[in-house]
């Protein structure tokens, strides 16, 4: 019924998300403390507008935006690796996956080089709290992702080593979830962090 | 058993189109960031940009499009909350 929908191009429509029903209570755990996090920004920035507009100029805009289109561009390579295993192609799923996890891999790199430059100019938590929420929410995101290149990398092995299929493919969607969800907290905390003013 | 989406209703061209559009909105971020304009307006403009870009994400990406029931609204709820509480302190804050 569904592949059938599918090829007439009919809209259908289900009661759970793709993926393991498990990885969605975790996205949403994930996401209200991400909500928490950013809301505490917001309400401590009311009470220290200037020093937060003064110090959001040190931050590095150009990286941001590499950082965001990085991203972006990894999501969309997992949606198409998504689609090819479900059309059966777990060589095509899995070289879309590893092309992800490059691309999440041109995020650590720069924003390691974006940590480095702070920590070199004598940065750290405790300078202002501008530096303490910048610092803490993106590392914790930074966890997300180096977490979520894991369960990238391990997905595309085993689409190499052709343990999915056109009907069993699960794990696929379960992965390709989890990274959608880093990918849109970054879209959040890109403009509130390094924009906003 | 559940019953998940399973089928393959978004196209190689939509979540192309979708791609494009979620790159444009965000260099148009960077390049107002760039321009060195404050005001309010501005700063309420990037995140209503922000919150449609992560809603796109859910509906195409994550396909919550296809989701009926509660499951479906996961992200527009999460938007909706911090979309209130980000707002309301930026509002505050400029008053």
């Amino acid at each position: 019924m569904n592949t059938q929908a599918a090829i007439n191009g009919i809209q259908s429509h289900h009661k759970y998300p793709p993926g393991d029903l498990a990885i969605w209570i975790f996205i949403l755990a994930e996401l209200l403390v991400f909500a928490v996090f950013f809301a505490a920004y917001a309400f401590a920035r009311m009470n220290n507008v200037e020093l937060f507009n003064q110090y959001q100029l040190t931050l590095d805009r150009n990286s941001a935006l590499i950082n965001t289109v990085a991203l972006l561009t990894s999501s969309y390579f997992v949606v198409q690796g998504v689609m090819r295993i479900r059309e059966g192609d777990n060589r095509a799923c899995a070289a879309w996956i590893w092309a992800a996890v490059g691309m999440g891999m041109l995020f650590i790199v720069v924003k390691m080089a974006e940590f480095s430059h702070h920590f070199s100019q004598g940065v750290s938590l405790s300078t202002n709290s501008f530096y303490m929420f910048y610092l803490s929410l993106t590392f914790f995101h930074f966890m997300h992702v180096l977490m979520g290149m894991i369960i990238l990398a391990v997905v595309a092995w085993k689409a190499r080593q052709g343990l999915y299929s056109r009907d069993e493919h699960t794990g696929v969607e379960t992965g390709a979830s989890y990274w959608h969800m880093v990918d849109l907290v970054w879209l959040i905390l890109f403009p509130l962090v390094y924009v906003m003013r | 058993m559940k019953e998940s989406v399973s089928t393959n209703l978004l196209t190689s061209r939509s979540a192309l189109l979708v791609y494009l559009v979620l790159v444009t909105l965000t260099v148009l971020t960077w390049l107002i960031g760039m321009s060195g304009v404050e005001a309010l307006w501005v700063s309420l403009l990037v995140f209503a940009m922000a919150l449609f870009k992560v809603h796109l994400i859910g509906d195409y990406f994550m396909q919550l499009k296809q989701v009926r029931g509660i499951w479906g609204l996961v992200i527009v709820i999460w938007l909706s909350i911090t979309a209130i509480l980000v707002s309301a302190a930026y509002i505050f804050s400029a008053s």
